[in-house]
């Protein structure tokens, strides 16, 4: 026994090195065992093709803006929301930050918010609010915190925030409800839960799209995704009526949930954007397809963020957060 | 009389041979471990044993390029389309389920997207519908998927079903698939589920 140790140890050894250095040998010089092709170039050709192509051209006549600029974001994260204060003041978000800045594009204000911002409503003289997962965040016009409360429950995903001078409405796409809040953050109701005596069909929301505005006259707009409708409510929470359809022509919206994102023009009409079929529409106030803002050549065809803004003289605002900037859009002259 | 340390040490010498034959069997048996030890793992070192993977389709990758249904040795392809229902949005109007041009959102075949017409659609409560996919009749050309990450959450993709695939020593999909989308896998986790967030 004792003479043949020092002949399995040596064996052992040997063994050993010439395992380590045929693995180093195999990766050094990428040898396998079991060498795998690389794969071969195909032909484009796929009998199952999935094209949307005949779908998304637009006829040019059908477009009523043009390009007027491009305003580009220097955020450290992926754009996530843009507004407008009534003094056609910019604001930009995203990640953790707040840009506020003037029409050329000039950051004049950098804020640092605690959590990731998804949406924003300027308030009255120069305040903010921003909205992120479950949380509202009030800014002062220097850019100072003032307030933050949070709403809802465990599934609360806030999408949109606007507002009159005495509430604040939230958009909750978890919880499929817009949140109405006084000035001092307290719960006043609930809009938009589905009650049949009421006439209410209840929110959609297959993915994290919904979208609120204030209408002219002091009523409130409320996108319902799933159903693809843009709703109207009194903010007492009662229904007045609804308008929109599925489709992926001109007229409708396509997609499992669109619009995605809805701003309000001056005269009251509606600007739409959805995705899928990238596209930028202007409604007039009674729902009916007025005119092409941006069709679908116009972005990435993967964008599905592109947040809306518009100023006091109607010039449209679209966020395009694969470029990284804001798009600025207004009406073709004659 | 003798004490008992005295018959101890007489008893001694009679133990030595068969405790030194113990003591060498376990020395044997020490070496054969070790030395079994060290073939296994400088056979793990080169490559891991064959029959503990399998192939798999990762589902970030996947361009939908049609080819599982093309190029698969098994008939209908082994890769078939399963849905991630906790990311599905039933809804009724389903870029997955439906023509992107569909007139009417219904059943009707023109208006699905399907070739095989693999996917049935079960009404829940208005507007809500369920999709689910008869794996018999799936190719996994990939076509619905397409469509529900252009039009929808991304709910529908591919995988390799291992209840059908035969796992063949060089996948002829995995060869021709432009996007490397094909991988070996472990055999104790064979699925690359798709998670809530969106992350494969």
């Amino acid at each position: 026994m004792k003479k043949s140790a020092p002949l399995v140890l040596g064996l052992a050894v040997a063994a050993l090195v010439a395992g380590i250095g045929l693995r180093l040998l195999t990766k050094q010089h990428r040898v396998s065992f079991f060498p795998r092709r690389t794969p071969v170039q195909c032909t484009p050709d796929n009998p199952y093709e999935y094209s949307i192509d005949s779908l998304t051209g637009i006829d040019p006549s059908q477009v009523g803006y043009r390009e007027a600029g491009r305003i580009a974001l220097s955020l450290k994260a992926k754009p996530q929301a843009i507004a407008i204060g009534d003094d056609n003041r910019l604001y930009a978000a995203g990640g953790n930050e707040i840009s506020q800045l003037d029409s050329a594009g000039a950051v004049l204000q950098s804020i640092s918010v605690p959590q990731e911002v998804l949406c924003l409503a300027p308030g009255r003289n120069g305040k903010l609010f921003a909205g992120s997962r479950n949380t509202i965040m009030n800014y002062g016009s220097r850019g100072k915190l003032t307030r933050q409360w949070n709403i809802g429950g465990e599934n609360t995903f806030i999408t949109s925030l606007c507002g009159d001078n005495e509430h604040l409405f939230i958009a909750d796409a978890g919880m499929r409800v817009v949140w109405k809040l006084d000035t001092s953050g307290r719960v006043k109701g609930k809009i938009g839960m589905k009650d049949t005596s009421r006439g209410i069909p209840g929110f959609v929301v297959p993915s994290a799209y919904m979208d609120v505005a204030m209408g002219r006259d002091g009523s409130l707009w409320v996108v319902n995704p799933g159903r693809h409708l843009i709703e109207n409510y009194r903010t007492n929470g009662d229904r007045l009526s609804a308008w929109g359809s599925s489709g992926s022509n001109i007229e409708g919206f396509c997609g499992c949930c669109g619009p995605i994102q809805m701003a309000m023009l001056p005269n009251g009409s509606f600007v739409t954007a959805e995705k899928g079929i990238v596209r930028v529409k202007v409604y007039d106030p009674a729902g009916r397809f007025a005119t092409v803002v941006a069709p679908h050549a116009a972005f990435n065809p993967k964008e599905s963020n592109l947040d809306l803004a518009v100023d006091t003289a109607g010039t449209i605002y679209v966020l395009d957060s694969y470029g990284n900037q804001i798009r600025v859009f207004r009406k073709k002259t004659a | 009389m003798e004490t008992k340390s005295e018959s101890s040490e007489k008893k001694q010498p009679e133990q030595s041979a068969p405790f030194n034959k113990r003591r060498g069997f376990l020395k044997t048996i020490g070496r054969s471990a070790a030395l079994a030890g060290l073939g296994a793992g400088l056979f793990g070192l080169i490559r891991r044993p064959k029959a503990a993977m399998a192939w798999q389709l990762d589902p970030k990758k996947c361009v939908q390029c049609g080819r599982c249904a093309t190029e698969c040795i098994m008939e209908p392809s082994a890769v078939k389309c399963v849905h991630a229902y906790e990311i599905c949005g039933y809804c009724k109007l389903c870029g997955g389920y439906h023509q992107p041009n569909a007139r009417q959102l219904h059943t009707a075949a023109e208006n699905q997207l399907c070739p095989t017409g693999a996917i049935v659609r079960t009404f829940i409560e208005d507007p809500f519908f369920e999709y689910r996919i008869d794996e018999n009749l799936c190719n996994g050309c990939g076509k619905c998927v397409a469509g529900c990450g252009s039009f929808g959450n991304g709910s529908l993709y591919l995988q390799v079903r291992h209840n059908v695939c035969v796992n063949c020593n060089e996948c002829t999909i995995a060869v021709r698939c432009p996007a490397q989308a094909f991988r070996r896998v472990p055999i104790y986790a064979p699925y690359i589920p798709k998670k809530k967030d969106g992350e494969a």
